[in-house]
């Protein structure tokens, strides 16, 4: 009952008005397997344009998917926040500058290299990282208010089994050759 | 559309949300961290010169048919000078070119040739086939499940609370 109340007309849930919701899938005829990995590939595709959305609902989203993945390496090298993100190296390096001026991230001299630096995230940083997570489940939870405890679970339930089944995880297996198999 | 006139509540008093939606929450971040390191192995099978980041303004120009590079540098939160160089390295590999915008005589706009299109489709069927093979494992229950579970979160992710 934790939910927040401020979510639109309850009687018109988003699916219902979404003109997208109009899939010829007849919800009583029996899913063929391979019809049904059609409509979930078409989804999942979808899913991944929406994450914009997503995005817009946390205003610095840029500069915390970098301070998220540095929080989730603990302390780690920019080439490896980059890799991980697939993102440039220059632009990455800004993007902590600015983390570092903000005081979220901090630097320290490898011992081991020491032309290389090593980051790591602030107590300041944690809690950014925690209050922008925490905004993000509020923004799910007034657009998910209207659905039963069961499809929320359900929801993260098979997000974690496609995740983990069809796509590997670039932070806890960076990329390297010898290591470049799906884990089964 | 909807009658939200209250301010949003302070994040402080958020951090004890439903575990439900904090659920959600933690495994589409891990869901999207992971679909962009597959994005990156889908740029290595277009060709092995193309970087992950030039894979998407691939994907971006071919799927909005044509784009200005200040659109995309715009669509993708990058600064105009990181999207010149991947676009710079997509010409180069002969998947994109420039034409001049017909509204703009001193910009150009993207287009995505028919080699870098073909090699983008053959990339996604490919896949496409991949991932189907993975979902042969789940029962057809849980994969219609979860399509129909998705549909309706993109839906509501769409739909606009304010």
């Amino acid at each position: 009952m934790s939910t927040p109340t401020l979510a639109a007309d309850p009687g018109t849930s988003p699916a219902d008005t979404s003109p997208a919701d109009t899939s010829p899938a007849d919800p009583s005829s029996v899913p063929t397997p391979a019809a049904g990995t059609d409509e979930l590939v078409t989804a999942l595709r979808a899913l991944f344009t929406c994450t914009r959305k997503v995005r817009s609902w946390v205003s610095d989203a840029g500069p915390l998917t970098v301070l998220g993945v540095v929080a989730q390496r603990g302390e780690t090298r920019v080439s490896a926040v980059a890799a991980a993100l697939l993102m440039d190296v220059s632009t990455v390096s800004r993007s902590l500058a600015a983390l570092c001026r903000e005081g979220l991230v901090q630097w320290r001299a490898d011992e081991n290299d020491l032309r290389s630096h090593l980051v790591s995230c602030t107590p300041a940083g944690l809690a950014r990282l925690g209050e922008r997570r925490a905004q993000l489940q509020h923004e799910l939870a007034l657009r998910l208010e209207d659905w039963p405890e069961t499809e929320v679970a359900d929801l993260s339930r098979l997000l974690n089994r496609f995740a983990s089944s069809v796509l590997t995880d670039p932070i806890a297996a960076p990329p390297s050759p010898s290591t470049a198999k799906e884990p089964a | 559309l909807a009658e939200t006139t209250q301010p949003p509540t302070p994040h402080t008093e958020l951090v004890d949300s439903d575990p439900a939606f904090s659920d959600v929450e933690r495994e589409l971040v891990v869901l999207l961290r992971r679909a962009r390191g597959a994005a990156g192995s889908l740029a290595r099978e277009i060709h092995p010169d193309l970087e992950p980041a030039a894979y998407g303004l691939l994907v971006r120009i071919a799927d909005a048919g044509t784009s200005r590079a200040t659109e995309l540098a715009e669509y993708f939160g990058i600064d105009k000078s990181a999207v010149s160089r991947q676009v710079k390295s997509l010409e180069r590999l002969g998947f994109v070119t420039r034409e001049r915008d017909p509204q703009d005589a001193r910009a150009f706009r993207l287009v995505s040739t028919t080699a870098g299109l073909t090699r983008l489709d053959e990339t996604r069927a490919a896949r496409r086939e991949r991932v189907r093979r993975q979902l042969e494992a789940w029962d057809a229950g849980d994969v219609a499940l979860f399509a129909d579970l998705l549909r309706r979160f993109n839906a509501a992710v769409d739909f606009s609370v304010r």
